[in-house]
């Protein structure tokens, strides 16, 4: 566990993650007092938890996938990797020691939304809080599907081309995932076109992932059904992820 | 052995480039092995055949025990200290051993990764690959200059701590032809195409090095 033990003493000797907990701790609560709530009090609430999700969004696709793509560069290109496999360290085992050290402290701030959502933004109905709590779990699960995948993928891309490449191909897809295919939906039902069609079809749909508005406007949990299909969706797609993160991968440039 | 780059897969009109072919069995004991030729001679590529990081174009070779290849141009993160690196890497007795080593090198660990000179960051690496190599039996070391920048005074203290722990470490270790410090058991000298070996008797003569490699 070497790789895992530089990588992540790196992470840590940057306190970069730090600047990020400060604003984690602040921002949920700050920024919606800086709206005109006053008129609907009952929105603080939702509006917290927007804001805590929203963040950890921006952190995921801004932070964490280039901390990703970075490391895969910088250990390929510096000979780190090389000299850990004449250690005996495998490729896809220093692959996932890089994908372990970035995920490490990123998994603290997923705890800290979902804390923050149970704490600060909780409904004070007994119904509601237990919806409340499944939504984020959900939401967590979910999430976690979309981001692991890619920040693999960034890793393995990072050890062939340079670092910012890396990040804006990995970034891409996932804002693709995210937004764009709302955009291609839209075309489609306009234009009707076969081949787009094919494209929505093969397109990674993570706005499945995106359980915001449900906290917001207070839609309950997904049901079991809807829920398992969208973890089997996303688990698919961050099968297929893997696979080419792990053919990707080299140890040196 | 020949060792060189195959074709590339995609890219058949490539021809395998053959840098050198070794045509009878060399053996290297525990001890410590020089590694000469001119530049582009295929050093580094003989070194990372027998590291397995690249494959033999042609031939085979045998390595018994724990392989390190150590290459001239390992770098770490500029914000790290030694001591951090050293952490990632040991625990325990290891890593006592391995800031043991750094104070015998002179190195300061407290200080940050970019700010050591080459030769300090040198130490960094092989303070890492003797750690490594230590208390272990049946390592291979493979050391990529890891003389240069080095001072002659840490020269000679890797010297003693090389004899120190010769007892069944293989160092090859390829140095510049106009290395000051050519002490060995034999030489591995490339030259025109051919890898072959040289017995010598404890130390390397300079002028007969420089006239094998003309």
């Amino acid at each position: 566990m070497s790789l895992y033990k530089l990588t992540l003493t790196t992470i840590l000797t940057r306190k970069t993650f730090l600047i990020f907990a400060v604003m984690f701790a602040i921002l949920p609560l700050m920024l919606p007092l800086l709206t005109p709530w006053e008129e609907k009090p009952q929105l603080l609430e939702p509006a917290r938890a927007q804001t805590a999700w929203s963040m950890l969004w921006l952190l995921a696709l801004g932070w964490l996938l280039y901390q990703a793509a970075s490391f895969g560069d910088r250990w390929a290109s510096r000979g780190v990797l090389e000299y850990l496999k004449t250690l005996g360290n495998g490729r896809i085992s220093q692959l996932f020691q890089i994908w372990l050290s970035c995920l490490t402290p990123f998994a603290g701030f997923v705890v800290g939304v979902v804390a923050i959502c149970l704490l600060f933004a909780m409904p004070a109905d007994g119904e509601e809080a237990r919806m409340w709590v499944a939504t984020n779990l959900q939401y967590a699960l979910l999430f976690l599907l979309v981001v692991c995948p890619l920040c693999l993928v960034a890793i393995a891309l990072g050890t062939r081309i340079n670092a910012t490449a890396a990040y804006v191909i990995t970034g891409t897809l996932a804002i693709y995932g995210l937004f764009g295919i709302g955009y291609l939906d839209f075309f489609l039902s306009q234009s009707g076109q076969p081949v787009l069609d094919f494209v929505y079809v093969i397109s990674p749909h993570y706005h499945l992932a995106d359980l915001t508005s449900r906290l917001v406007f207070k839609l309950g949990a997904l049901d079991a059904k809807t829920f398992f299909g969208s973890a089997a969706y996303l688990s698919g797609v961050g099968i297929v992820l893997v696979a080419i993160a792990c053919s990707l991968f080299r140890e040196k440039k | 052995m020949t060792i060189g780059y195959p074709r590339r897969r995609f890219h058949s009109q490539d021809p395998t480039l053959r840098l050198a072919t070794a045509e009878e069995t060399i053996q290297l004991e525990p001890g410590r092995h020089l590694l000469l030729a001119r530049n582009g001679r295929g050093k580094t590529t003989l070194l990372k055949t027998l590291a397995g990081l690249l494959p033999a174009v042609d031939g085979q070779f045998l390595v018994e025990g724990n392989v390190q290849y150590v290459d001239e141009e390992l770098r770490f993160d500029p914000e790290l200290s030694s001591k951090q690196i050293f952490r990632s890497f040991f625990t325990n007795g290891l890593l006592e051993k391995a800031l043991e080593f750094a104070d015998r090198l002179e190195l300061d660990v407290k200080k940050q990764y970019g700010k050591l000179s080459k030769g300090n960051r040198q130490k960094v690496t092989l303070v890492l690959a003797e750690t490594n190599a230590s208390g272990q039996k049946g390592q291979v070391l493979l050391l990529d200059e890891p003389f240069s920048g080095l001072d002659f005074h840490v020269r000679d203290e890797v010297d003693a701590m090389w004899r120190e722990n010769s007892e069944d470490v293989v160092r090859l270790v390829c140095v510049h032809p106009d290395e000051p410090t050519l002490q060995a058991e034999s030489v591995i000298l490339i030259n025109d195409g051919q890898i072959c070996q040289e017995k010598v008797d404890g130390s390397v003569d300079w002028f007969e090095t420089r006239e094998a490699l003309n």
